[in-house]
């Protein structure tokens, strides 16, 4: 019996994991996929809004705000990419500036800290923009964060502070005894006192598995088109159009791995697995993004995505007990400004929720900090050379375009959560994310996972569970 | 810190046609770079035959080639060493390498040539619609499986791109047992050789669907489906036209694109063709650093990379010797009407070469038309092409004496 079964390892079971590991509790992780943050959580914008835009006095305003400030100590703690780079919504004609007014009394009332920019100003913090920028408002505290390397990483760290995870464990029923619950999944079935769903799109469908939910989750999709690395930026901040009802527009956005985001589309669809991409969808892009920036070298993209917003009918986040079935603890319908709001979110559920079922004993041995990863990208000369004298795979490249070892591949895979595919290396490593988009390094790192867990090539997967590369059963 | 005089990047046709070029013009040392484990870069996943009519004269396989080259280089002991990344080239032309499983080292040079060949375009680059599965190759990345690893990866295939990447792979597959369902071209014509559809799509009963494009991907956890439609001129899908293949793998050989990111760092300006903007001495905008073959533009034959290589090596061994004219003036050439894009992308003066050679291709198919090269207003060349492929690289030899300061040089397509 499990005091804690989190249901779903994305960005909010994992910060949640993480955060609950500070205490003396038996904690299991069940995720349907295999790797964590392979949800919503891999496929959104990557940004820490500041926390302007949210109606005021809603949820999603509250943990916004609350968040912003946690994520330096976060990042540092847990060895992750973060820039506060501040985010810069545009008026694009005349008629749109008295909107910005509307932003900043939005911003006082949320206690964010937003200026207003006139069009000389904002041309100078952002040269690419179009000439009919009129003004701006930025917003200082904003930035942009790894969700992978977040979730990840916060899951290692929980896993080291005793936390249980299982991966392509799909949950197929939930019973409710006296004082437990029973969960049943592809994996095999657990039990548990507290029950804590994170499941994403999904969260609806886990309530109504053992109690009744009375807000449906539909999928949102956004797509996006990544762009290469420039040499001249083409954006310094993330840079929006004024928000609509719907959702924040299409945006520019650096990322903090150096490329450039340029999207979303929103689009309410029936499926919850749809993470497909249409012509339709990134012309609508493209033409929506070429007003704010007229040059946008498309030509580099390097890859295009979708991911699905977990959109409530309630239109704001929805954390708290379950009405109608104690032990149940729902953290669902984030959508943005989810991200952001997730190191807030996580302690609410921790320190509020879970401490109203549970007497928390803080563990003395919890150590907050994860083994950082070495990369190679960013050493100097000097410090690659004293690497490389104790392990030579550090000289040993397996991806030329973003400049990975393999020293750091098998660092990786030495790790506490278990590396079962090619894209779960792609999403820490950033190992065929790059301009040939894993053309060369694919069957490299194939050969190493192989090498590494001396199973056949044909056993790695490039994502999904039996998604394989190749089929050596039928070699030549 | 070892120091060479020149450093060429990437052993491929043609980083190895500007070795042999420089140390036949009496380079002293010289060092080539190589990341592969083996002299000839990718001609050796290419197994098929056809390469080296001019320059060997004879046909030969990609990995027969690159033995060649290998023993070429062999006979005159230039320095190279392989398994080796070059991951940054800085102003004071100091290279970073990462020998594989040995060390990082750093070597100083006087001149460079990148020789880095190209990467293909991916699935991203192209925006293919659908689900991101597995069972989405590019053509290379099957050529290497198949071909240096002997893994297979399919049993039932649709190939998109009809050059002669794509065709090759059809008759690959095909030989292997492997079916190939169908190729699919988002153009109206293949820009593959003649002979390879033959010999590479009509033997083996494969369709070719010109004008049409991938609209979907779909299946999970591997691709099941994938559905094509036939565009009309502006790539609008025409309704009705709708074809579904029952597929495990769609096979991207969709181009290739100059790979020339260590050029790109040091902050050197980028052409049309997507390589590096270079003068008539394959000089890039920093004087010591010089480009050839795939990188500086894609090659229709690995033999006119090499050739291209021998005419860098050459200007690079005039730079070392410091016989190359200093360049008071420079003019653009710039691409015309119906023009791709032109090479050079400048031309300096004085000239000491007596012609002047002008690689360019056309942007479309063009039947019985004249391409003039004008300096100014004045037309100092013309020539009539009964057929125009932007397939095909067309190469212009113009008297150098022909070409005055006074103007840029401009090449069009004439369309009277």
């Amino acid at each position: 019996m499990h005091d804690i079964i989190i249901i779903g390892a994305g960005v909010i079971g994992g910060l949640i994991a993480r955060e609950l590991s500070r205490f003396k509790l038996d904690i299991l992780i069940l995720e349907k996929d295999n790797d964590v943050a392979n949800g919503t959580t891999a496929a959104n914008s990557a940004i820490v809004h500041s926390g302007y835009d949210p109606k005021p006095g809603s949820l999603k305003a509250k943990f916004n705000v609350l968040a912003v400030p946690m994520y330096k100590t976060l990042c540092e703690e847990l060895d992750v990419e973060f820039k506060r780079i501040g985010s810069l919504t545009v008026a694009q004609s005349i008629e749109e500036l008295p909107m910005l007014k509307v932003l900043e009394a939005r911003a006082k009332e949320n206690n964010v800290e937003v200026k207003i920019l006139s069009k000389e100003e904002v041309r100078r913090l952002e040269p690419n923009l179009n000439d009919h920028i009129e003004g701006g408002l930025f917003a200082p505290t904003a930035g942009i964060v790894n969700p992978f390397e977040l979730t990840a990483h916060a899951i290692e760290n929980a896993i080291e502070n005793g936390v249980k995870l299982i991966l392509n464990a799909k949950v197929t029923t939930i019973q409710k005894s006296h004082d437990s619950f029973t969960v049943s999944t592809t994996a095999g079935t657990f039990k548990s006192r507290i029950i804590i769903n994170a499941a994403g799109v999904y969260a609806d469908n886990i309530i109504n598995m053992v109690s009744q939910a009375d807000f449906t989750i539909t999928p949102r999709k956004g797509s996006y088109f990544v762009i290469d690395k420039l040499t001249t930026p083409l954006v310094n901040t993330v840079v929006f159009p004024l928000p609509n009802v719907h959702s924040k527009g299409i945006l520019v956005v650096p990322t903090t791995s150096g490329n450039f985001l340029v999207g979303p589309t929103s689009e309410e669809i029936m499926s919850k697995e749809d993470v497909g991409t249409d012509y339709g969808s990134l012309e609508n892009i493209k033409a929506n993004a070429l007003k704010l920036i007229g040059n946008i070298p498309f030509h580099k993209t390097v890859r295009t995505f979708s991911g699905l917003r977990a959109t409530p009918s309630t239109g704001d986040f929805v954390i708290g007990h379950d009405p109608y079935v104690k032990g149940l603890i729902n953290v669902a319908g984030i959508e943005s400004p989810g991200l952001a709001s997730a190191p807030a979110i996580a302690q609410y559920v921790v320190n509020d929720l879970v401490a109203s079922l549970l007497s928390l004993s803080p563990k003395l041995d919890f150590n907050p900090r994860i083994r950082p990863r070495v990369r190679v990208k960013h050493l100097s000369i000097k410090n690659l050379k004293a690497l490389v004298k104790e392990n030579k795979d550090y000289a040993t490249l397996v991806c030329n375009c973003e400049e990975v070892t393999k020293a750091e591949v098998i660092d990786l895979l030495s790790r506490p959560i278990p590396i079962r595919s090619v894209k779960a290396i792609k999403k820490r490593l950033r190992a065929g994310f790059g301009l040939c988009q894993g053309g060369f390094c694919t069957p490299k790192v194939v050969e190493i996972m192989a090498q590494y867990y001396g199973i056949p090539v044909s056993d790695i997967a490039y994502d999904e569970k039996e998604s394989y590369v190749v089929k050596s059963d039928e070699t030549l | 810190m070892k120091h060479y005089n020149l450093i060429i990047i990437g052993a491929g046709s043609a980083g190895i046609g500007a070795a042999l070029k420089a140390h036949q013009e009496g380079i002293k040392s010289i060092l080539i770079i190589e990341k592969d484990r083996f002299v000839g870069g990718i001609l050796n996943q290419c197994i098929h035959d056809g390469f080296g009519v001019h320059l060997f004269k004879k046909t030969l396989t990609g990995p027969e080639y690159a033995y060649y080259l290998d023993q070429m280089l062999k006979e005159r002991q230039i320095d190279i060493i392989l398994n080796s990344n070059v991951t940054a080239i800085n102003e004071n032309k100091i290279v970073k390498v990462f020998e594989s499983g040995k060390a990082i080292i750093e070597l100083s040079a006087d001149a460079l040539i990148l020789t880095s060949g190209s990467y293909e375009r991916s699935a991203g680059a192209i925006n293919l619609p659908g689900e991101r599965s597995a069972g989405i190759m590019t053509a290379g990345q099957a050529q290497y499986f198949l071909n240096m690893k002997g893994y297979h990866f399919a049993k039932n295939v649709l190939i998109v791109g009809s050059g002669d990447i794509g065709l090759i792979m059809a008759r690959r597959l095909s030989l292997l047992g492997i079916k190939v369902h169908a190729v699919s071209e988002i153009m109206s014509y293949s820009s593959g050789l003649k002979r390879n559809i033959v010999q590479c799509l009509d033997d083996f009963n494969i369709p070719l669907y010109l004008s049409h494009k991938v609209v979907d991907v779909r299946g999970r956890p591997r691709i099941q489906e994938v559905d094509i439609a036939e565009i009309d001129a502006k790539g609008q899908v025409i309704p009705g036209t709708l074809k579904t293949f029952t597929v495990d793998t769609l096979l991207l050989a969709v181009g290739l694109i100059p790979y020339v990111s260590l050029a790109e760092k040091l902050g050197i300006p980028l052409s049309k063709s997507r390589g590096p903007w270079i003068n008539h001495f394959y000089q890039t905008s920093l004087p010591w650093f010089f480009v050839a073959g795939n990188a500086l533009h894609i090659h229709d034959l690995a033999d006119d990379a090499y050739f291209e290589g021998e005419e860098a090596g050459a200007a690079a061994s005039m730079y070392l010797k410091n016989l190359m004219a200093p360049s008071l003036k420079k003019i653009e050439v710039k691409p015309g009407a119906g023009i791709l894009y032109v090479l050079p992308n400048e031309v300096s003066f004085p000239i000491t070469y007596d012609t002047m050679k002008f690689k360019f291709r056309p942007n479309a198919n063009f039947i019985n038309k004249r391409v003039i090269i004008k300096n100014g207003e004045k037309e100092i060349y013309k020539k009539f092409f009964p057929f125009l492929f932007p397939s095909e690289l067309v190469v212009l030899t113009v008297d150098a004496h022909l070409v005055s300061d006074e103007k840029q040089i401009m090449i069009e397509v004439s369309y009277d």
